[in-house]
């Protein structure tokens, strides 16, 4: 394809990497900041959401261009296309970040449940990790990384949720007092989730990078 | 007359205007009118040339691009009558006292087949610096080195320098007439068509070699290839039925041109 469409490829992945470096930050501080209650770390996770939302609308133009210019085929394309779809589960994942976010400023001044809370911070531990292995598989285009991530997270962060759901309908069920607070929980296990399913989504663009293939890693 | 405005409110014309302050500008055309005989053959076509681009001139058969092309060296003197300004460096190469001969040096012109003389390489680089009197060897020497380096052909042919031009593949051909033109040192190149007779391999390195080259030279190229324009150059020019339609970056023409008609042009549409 030429010297020009690779080297504008190396700096179209750089974007990308750095895009996911910001969503896999937004990811670990929003878990952070509600495990802590610090709203100033859940504030800076919001405004930094507007930095990610750009950078995707910035990658999704270049690969517009980058597709009309050169008119990839075969593992260029695969480049190309691969980013394209990729950075919308970023983009999106980056979104569910915020939501963890906006939830530590809503249940501010609320009843809380200790051991549930106990049990979202394990949960977002391990969405982070998976995130950012997912993020690295796909970096590396080590389709092999990418399908242990997504098969060994899977069933955890399933189970996890479950853990978090059970005990917040039933103090509902308990005390009226503690509903807001365990919508939140039950809100926040849920963006949690969509991030695991989101670096899954990843994991399944690393495999059709390196491969050509489209998959359903779940 | 730029820029005015069509049908659904997009504009029927759309010509890129260069901040002069950002921008150096090497060639400009102001008020052009080409005929052939009393035939309008080209107008509408106040363009600018940034130094150190390559601006594609894209368009059908007959739209004037190859006409245009040929006036900013001069080359339709005695084929066609040129009317308006032609400013290089800010001077109009219009005028009939300018010396063509000088003009052309300085804004040299690769065609669209490989014409090399039937000379050696050697003397098919230098033939010009000889005709003017310049026969130091090492100087001759140096040239042709240079040259055929900047044109990507030198380690392809440096053994074989007192063969016929005439023996070269055509690509190889198509090079050693680039460091041909370029030995006369010009500031700007113009190329008609010059990857339309070579093959696939042979025009990705001739594209490589116009991508150096415009480091140090303001390239304008006619291409039919459209893939070639979206490809190589910085700024494109979609000409039709005499007139430039629209003038932008290259990137702009082949996302969202701002002309429908361009738009119809660059996705086969057209006609």
């Amino acid at each position: 394809m030429g010297k020009v469409f690779d080297e504008e490829i190396i700096t179209l992945k750089a974007d990308f990497m750095k895009l996911g470096a910001l969503v896999g930050e937004a990811v670990t501080h929003a878990g952070q900041a509600f495990v802590d209650h610090d709203i100033q770390k859940a504030q800076a996770v919001i405004t930094n959401d507007h930095d990610i939302n750009h950078l995707q609308i910035y990658i999704e133009k270049r690969s517009f261009e980058m597709i009309a210019l050169y008119q990839p085929v075969t593992g260029n394309l695969r480049e190309v296309v691969g980013i394209l779809k990729a950075v919308t589960d970023l983009e999106r994942a980056g979104d569910h970040a915020r939501n963890v976010a906006r939830s530590v400023i809503d249940i501010k001044g609320k009843e809380r449940i200790a051991s549930v809370e106990e049990i979202i911070a394990t949960m977002a531990q391990e969405v982070s990790q998976q995130y950012d292995k997912s993020i690295e598989s796909y970096g590396d285009a080590d389709q092999d990384k990418a399908k242990k991530t997504a098969q060994s997270y899977d069933k955890k962060i399933d189970e996890l949720y479950n853990d978090i759901a059970a005990p917040s309908y039933q103090a509902m069920a308990k005390n009226p007092e503690i509903v807001s607070s365990a919508i939140i929980y039950l809100n926040v296990a849920k963006d949690l989730g969509r991030v695991s399913d989101y670096s899954t989504n990843i994991c399944e663009w690393t495999v059709y990078l390196a491969t050509g293939k489209i998959i359903e890693l779940n | 007359m730029q820029n005015t405005v069509g049908l659904n409110n997009k504009p029927k014309r759309f010509i890129y205007d260069f901040n002069p302050e950002e921008t150096e500008i090497t060639m400009q055309t102001k008020d052009l009118e080409i005929y052939y005989g009393k035939t309008l053959a080209m107008h509408n076509a106040d363009l600018q040339f940034q130094k150190n681009t390559i601006t594609a001139l894209i368009g059908p058969s007959g739209s004037g691009k190859s006409t245009f092309l040929r006036a900013l060296n001069r080359m339709n003197d005695g084929v066609a009558t040129v009317k308006g300004e032609i400013l290089y460096q800010g001077v109009d190469i219009n005028q009939p006292k300018i010396d063509v001969y000088e003009v052309r040096r300085r804004i040299g012109m690769v065609f669209q087949r490989p014409n090399p003389f039937a000379k050696s390489i050697y003397d098919n680089v230098t033939f010009a610096l000889q005709r003017r009197g310049i026969h130091d060897k090492k100087t001759l020497d140096q040239v042709v080195e240079t040259t055929l380096k900047q044109a990507a052909v030198w380690d392809q042919v440096k053994d074989s320098l007192n063969k016929s031009a005439l023996s070269l593949s055509g690509g190889q051909a198509q090079r050693v007439c680039i460091a041909r033109a370029l030995a006369v040192q010009p500031d700007v190149l113009l190329l008609d068509e010059p990857a339309s007779a070579l093959d696939p391999v042979s025009t990705q390195q001739l594209e490589a070699t116009l991508r150096e080259l415009k480091k140090d030279y303001t390239i304008i190229i006619v291409t039919h290839n459209m893939q070639q324009a979206a490809r190589l150059s910085d700024y494109t020019v979609f000409f039709n039925m005499g007139e430039a339609i629209e003038y932008n970056k290259t990137r702009k023409v082949f996302t969202r041109p701002k002309v429908q008609m361009t738009d119809d042009y660059v996705s086969g549409n057209f006609g």
